[in-house]
């Protein structure tokens, strides 16, 4: 049981790892909400931080999020 | 400009997040460093990641061990 207990202690400890892009550097907060709110819809948001507004999206989700972000930055040209 | 980099986003704990940053001194394979549990790497790094990882929380074990 001992071996049992130390070997999920271990385990516990390894890495999780997800191939993803992160998303950074969104110059108004508004483009950062709306990027988030699709990525969430879609269930593709792997991790994601308000202040630093950065979005950790998965593989799956890339090329979907990535015209998205594409299609708002063209809105303000 | 919105800037996308393509990476893998690695969850662990806190105490491995801790030697996961002493690796990148001498690796300097961390992309973005998240928040306390998660880190965003390059990914080619992530198979010695997982093995220098492991070599140490298995050093810690037989550390354990080997005072009782």
């Amino acid at each position: 049981v001992v071996d049992q207990i130390r070997l999920w202690e271990i385990e516990k400890n390894r890495l999780r790892p997800t191939a993803s892009w992160l998303y950074s550097q969104f110059s108004r907060q508004q483009d950062f909400e709306s990027t988030l709110q699709y990525a969430s819809e879609m269930g593709v948001v792997l991790w994601s931080d308000q202040k630093k507004r950065l979005i950790c999206v998965s593989s799956d989700g890339h090329q979907a999020v990535g015209n998205y972000v594409r299609k708002l930055i063209n809105r303000h040209k | 400009m919105v800037k996308a980099v393509k990476g893998v986003v690695v969850e662990c704990d806190s105490s491995v997040k801790m030697i996961i940053l002493g690796l990148n001194e001498k690796g300097q394979f961390i992309i973005e460093d998240l928040d306390e549990t998660h880190v965003f790497v390059d990914a080619s790094c992530v198979d010695q990641l997982r093995l220098d990882i492991d070599e140490i929380l298995n050093e810690n074990t037989y550390k354990v061990e080997e005072s009782k």
